[in-house]
């Protein structure tokens, strides 16, 4: 009832803000860096990434003007590692986006609807959730062949449970507030109360959420594409680089080192970018700032 | 006379730049008990958790906090650790979540003991079921060993005063204690309390925003606002003359019910034998919950059982209840919200029962809720939460000059409509509510404890607006609240509830004046009164 | 629809047998939607399984016989019924390729599989947990800022590549380990349990990591509460409060956590046993799917999530003896 709580609040998220916004920026950075990557090795990489050159297998760091030298092809591990960023966001971008478009209206459902629905949505997710990305990818490429399509399905579907459990779980809270009950008894339906109320409250959530579901789906890809089931040569990702390095791995450990900096480097963008975002766009504080 | 238990001196406490107390000064005798007033804000709380050295990270407090002579303020906390919960305890507004809920509440009780004063675990909890016993707990062996979910509201905060008392501090202080409760719970808690810390000669400091409960309980007064104390001096003194502006505001927004013993007169003449908006018959609204044994049938919860009302036309109905009262799901059943198990209800003429139909009630009933903060979407401006049920029920005409109109009406400053829920008070949200749920030109207004979250002068502000909008846009009103002064400020005619069965119902003055039930007389002879005149 | 505010009825302890078996009815309702996931995504996707098997270059007759072989000429219902009644007897059917039966290859790949993740899940345990308390307790402070952003970075690495470092610099250039393999366990108990130190600590890395950081906001978190303040009224220090009464609640969110990381952990085993060239199971479905071994992939899969679902029924009713609250509905 009457509490002094707003007024306690202020001070120490003040300085806890400045903290997160510097993991904001940090992570920001990161990512324009890999967005301007991938959009840049559309047009222009210091060389063909793969163009097989016969003359310098296994090339050392900056011999013969290859920046991180050349695999046992000879191709330049640096365009390798540019291009291979186009693989990991594109992959990205659909594993989310199936995540995306098949969890937020099955959360929204199991929140507006309880009941029957309810509990089949959520015990629907548990089963899948028995699943992951690498086993649903073990499974669909067996019986689809190897291949970046089914990888990303694989992803996509493996990840739809966790957006419809965060979209549930935050629906939840805002179906219960009063204004949702006000616009009801002046009529609205489900749906408009979903998407017009429901679903700009609980935004910040699932930014966050889909942030940080795009560092997993990168890691992901990866993996499928090390264990050979995801990405299939020559199109170059950072996942099949390393499982080529393996076989190199005395020969030639900086193979296996790079590519990995990459991924590594990409996902933790993502990861602090999600991090300062659930500060930034936390609504909470925006009622504590008035 | 000899040194104060307590004695403060300049406490100013900083969140940053910002002085939330300012240079607060007051004395306690031993064995005294003391109010501090004030509403959301004033920094109540705020001085209570600097005395007892627990202010949250980020605060820091300067001044003197003596505790028999002992500086608290300049006290390490090692030193602070042997004060607290010894010499001087605290009991905080909501029990549920100030007990741990994984801990038995006996060992929880125990715990004090067996920091402070070197008991065995075995001793600890004997004299845990002993104190248990002391604040008037039934059958406290079983509840010692019980987790808080386990009990009642009122059970738990008896189980925090027995926590509180347990090492026979100098001092308690209490927060808001009763504030979470039912008026006939906090009748019985605020009873136990006075006299717990009466037989142990032990302080008490009363933190409340609820003039008539400290005048209940508390002998001196001290009142704060914005973090600065404005007036201090025996109760009944302060509250019969205050000398402020400010504690003489606070007094006058307590109502009528809540002065003195008896009830003021009330001369309405409900409009009887007027047609009626609303009819409900027999209404039972039944919810199933899981089973809890294999060997039982789930266990049934009658929100509402077999009542039949009628709303006049143009009448204030007053709905009185406690929590489980079935009070707000009647409200949503009448709103066509929620379907009844059984029985009928007719909102002018028209069956609830029919879907079909629930369209044509949108048209003539809209509700204004409690949570001022819960019931705006906070991502739309003003004037777009005061359109929406224009432009849901697709209502025509110039909709942003109905909103004009309508803010000039509930009193909002011109520019309101430009601005987001969060700028507004608690009011001024409540406002805009109300606003909204007369956009569309209801002839029925429900009003779910609209003022429960309000401090008490806004609430007479909103209750007076509420009248004379009443009055203006021409409107019957249903106002349901568990506050027996309130209900009786603005009804005409008034219906206690009573789990689910409708107990009494008749004209406000006549209910309140000559109750008939026992239910009824045990709500009213609950209230505190402003004049003290209220335990025993 | 919320229920309104009701008073709660008379307290009465909850039969604890009710939940348990609701529970088991759930698990059971689990089990058998994921059997149909795993036969439909075999069965019902495009493509004559037994083509798919033996390939484009396969003789007209040879498909026909293995589609007689597998059954696959009965109707799409009876064979899921025969697989999975076989299926919860533990008989995963006879792969095609090798002609051997799949179950106990399966059980003598869990052999290694299983220590591993449990292995990788103990590390995790031993480093996440103090650090993430350490972390909670010095909130704001350095301790807690180098936690945190040692654990995002640790977020970040993928742990196959984590292995392919380790194998570099511990095995390959210090030769402290071995750089993969297996010698079994009734060759060598110690040998066995060296190889598997690699393979574990890149598993824990990222899981630590994790785990590291729900158990710091699972303990900030509990800090937060009313009762910690309660517990500091009546006289406990900072550390015994949160010791006392804030460490079992965190518990209870880190527990389900933990849950939700040992079946990834369990995925993460099939790359790791890539890595370290180890014979897991993981090894065992990628050796299927190189050979097309449908009816090998089938109960391999089937084997990891039914484990992954009897560890979730695990950790559910491990929440109920931590938590006296009971689901209240």
């Amino acid at each position: 009832m009457s509490t002094d709580k707003d007024a306690v609040a202020t001070p120490s998220r003040r300085r806890r803000s400045r903290w997160k916004r510097l993991n904001f920026i940090l992570g920001l950075t990161i990512v324009l860096i890999v967005i301007g990557t991938a959009l840049l090795s559309f047009f222009w990489t210091p060389f063909d990434p793969v163009q097989i050159d016969a003359t310098a297998p296994l090339a050392g760091v900056g011999e013969k003007g290859h920046i991180l030298g050349t695999d046992q092809f000879g191709r330049d591990l640096f365009s390798q590692i540019m291009v291979g960023s186009q693989t990991a966001l594109f992959v990205g971008i659909l594993a989310v986006g199936i995540a995306i478009l098949v969890g937020i209206p099955l959360g929204g459902l199991a929140a507006s609807r309880r009941g029957v629905i309810e509990d089949a949505v959520m015990r629907t997710s548990d089963v899948i959730y028995a699943f992951p990305p690498v086993l649903l990818a073990i499974l669909l490429v067996a019986a689809l062949g190897a291949g970046t399509g089914p990888a990303m399905l694989a992803i996509g579907i493996a990840y739809v449970p966790i957006v419809a459990r965060v979209t549930r779980g935050a629906a939840l809270t805002v179906f219960q507030l009063d204004y949702v009950t006000a616009a009801r008894s002046y009529g609205r339906t489900e749906t408009h109360i979903f998407l017009r109320h429901v679903l700009p409250n609980i935004a910040s959530v699932l930014i966050v959420q889909v942030t940080v579901l795009f560092a997993l789906a990168i890691l992901a890809e990866a993996a499928l594409s090390f264990l050979g089931i995801g990405t299939q040569p020559p199109t170059p990702s950072w996942g099949r680089s390393l499982r080529d390095a393996q076989t190199f791995l005395q020969l030639s450990p900086r193979l296996a080192f790079w590519p990995g900096l990459a991924i590594a480097f990409t996902v933790l963008g993502f990861n602090l970018l999600g991090d300062g975002l659930r500060d930034a766009l936390d609504p909470r504080l925006e009622i504590n700032r008035s | 006379m000899s040194e104060p238990l307590l004695s403060v001196e300049n406490l100013t406490v900083f969140a940053g730049e910002t002085k939330l107390v300012d240079s607060a000064s007051f004395t306690l005798e031993r064995g005294s008990r003391t109010g501090i007033i004030g509403e959301s804000g004033s920094g109540k709380t705020i001085t209570a958790l600097a005395v007892m050295g627990l202010l949250p990270e980020g605060l820091t407090a300067t001044g003197s906090i003596r505790l028999r002579g002992d500086d608290l303020l300049e006290a390490s906390e090692k030193e602070m650790v042997i004060q607290r919960g010894n010499s001087m305890s605290m009991i905080f507004q909501e029990p549920m979540t100030a007990l741990n809920p994984v801990m038995r509440i006996g060992k929880q009780i125990a715990e004090p003991l067996r920091i402070h004063q070197d008991m065995s675990s075995d001793e600890a909890k004997a004299l845990a079921v002993q104190l248990l016993d002391s604040v008037g707990i039934k059958q406290p062996e079983r509840r010692a060993r019980s987790f808080p979910h386990e009990l009642s509201g009122g059970q738990r905060q008896r189980a925090m005063i027995a926590m509180s008392l347990a090492c026979g501090p100098d001092l308690v202080v209490a927060d808001e204690p009763t504030t979470a409760l039912d008026v006939t719970v906090q009748a019985q808690v605020l009873q136990v309390l006075r006299d717990r810390v009466v037989a142990n000669e032990t302080a008490l400091v009363l933190i409340t925003h609820d003039l008539p409960v400290v005048a209940s309980v508390a002998d001196e007064v001290i009142v704060l606002r914005d973090g600065v104390i404005v007036e201090t001096g025996p109760t009944r003194q302060v509250f019969s003359d205050p000398t402020d502006a400010y504690t003489r505001r606070l007094v006058d927004a307590v109502p009528p019910m809540s002065r003195t013993e008896g009830v003021p007169p009330k001369h309405v003449e409900p409009p009887t034998g007027s047609s009626t908006i609303v009819e409900m018959r027999d209404v039972t609204k039944v919810y199933r919950l899981r089973r809890r044994h294999l060997a039982e049938a789930a266990p049934l919860i009658h929100a509402v059982d077999g009542v039949s009302l009628e709303v006049f036309q143009g009448e204030t109905l007053g709905i009185v209840g406690e929590s489980g009262s079935g009070k707000s799901t009647l409200a949503r059943i009448m709103m066509g919200l929620e379907a009844p198990t059984s029985g009928e209800v007719l909102v002018d003429g028209t069956d609830l029962i029919s879907k079909a139909n629930l369209r044509r009630v949108r048209d003539i009933a809209q509700m204004v809720f409690q949570d001022p903060m819960g019931s705006l979407d906070p991502r739309m401006l003003v004037k777009d939460v005061v359109a929406e049920p224009l432009r849901s029920l697709g209502i025509e005409g110039d909709h942003a000059a109905r909103v004009d109109e309508l803010l000039e009406a509930v009193r909002l400053p011109a520019d309101a409509g430009e601005r987001y829920p969060h700028e507004f008070s608690g009011g001024q949200r409540q406002r805009i509510a109300i606003a909204r749920a007369l956009a569309p030109g209801p002839r029925l207004l429900i009003a779910d404890e609209p003022v429960s979250a309000l401090d008490m002068s806004v609430q007479t502000i909103t209750l007076d607006l509420l009248d004379s909008l009443k009055r203006d846009f021409d409107f019957t009103m249903v106002f349901i609240s568990h506050d027996l002064s309130v209900i009786h400020e603005i009804s005409d005619r008034v219906i206690v509830l009573e789990h689910g069965k409708l107990v009494e119902q008749g004209p406000a003055g006549t209910v309140f004046a000559n109750p008939e039930q026992q239910y009824t007389k045990d709500l009213l002879s609950a209230i505190p009164r402003l004049d003290g005149s209220f335990l025993a | 629809m919320p229920l309104p505010n009701v008073a709660p009825p008379q307290p009465k302890r909850r039969d604890p047998g009710l939940y348990v078996v609701r529970r088991l009815g759930v698990f059971a309702l689990s089990v058998f939607v994921s059997s149909l996931l795993v036969f439909a995504v075999m069965s019902i996707l495009p493509g004559d399984p037994a083509q798919v098997m033996l390939g484009t270059q396969a003789t007209p007759a040879a498909v026909a016989e293995l589609r007689e072989r597998l059954g696959l000429n009965q109707p799409l219902i009876t064979q899921y019924f025969s697989w999975l009644f076989s299926a919860v007897r533990g008989d995963f059917g006879v792969s095609p390729f090798s002609g051997q039966e799949i179950a106990p290859q399966i059980i003598d790949r869990l052999k290694l599989t299983i220590p591993l993740a449990v292995f990788a899940m103990s590390i995790t345990v031993i480093i996440s947990f103090p650090l993430g308390v350490f972390a909670a307790a010095r909130h704001r402070k350095l301790g807690d800022a180098v936690v945190s952003f040692g654990s995002q970075i640790g977020l970040a690495i993928p742990a196959f590549w984590a292995g392919l470092i380790l194998v570099t610099a511990l095995a390959v250039n210090l030769r402290l380990f071995p750089a993969g393999g297996f010698p079994g366990w009734d060759v060598s108990l110690s040998e066995s349990l060296k190889a598997l130190v690699l393979p574990a600590v890149s598993l824990a890395i990222v899981q630590s990591s994790i785990i590291t950081r729900y158990v710091r906001s699972a303990v900030l978190d509990t800090m937060r509460h009313d009762y910690i303040r309660t517990a500091r009224a009546k006289g406990l220090t900072r550390s015994a409060s949160l010791w006392k009464h804030g460490l079992r609640n965190a518990a209870i969110p880190v527990l389900t956590i933990l849950g939700l990381q040992f079946a990834a952990l369990l995925a993460g085993t099939v790359v790791i046993e890539s890595v370290f060239v180890l014979p897991g199971l993981g090894s065992m479905l990628l050796q299927g799917i190189t050979r097309r071994d449908l009816v090998l992939v089938q109960g391999g899969a089937f084997t990891i999530a039914m484990l992954i679902l009897s560890i979730n029924l695990f950790v559910d009713l491990m929440y109920r003896v931590l938590d006296p609250r009971v689901s209240q509905q």
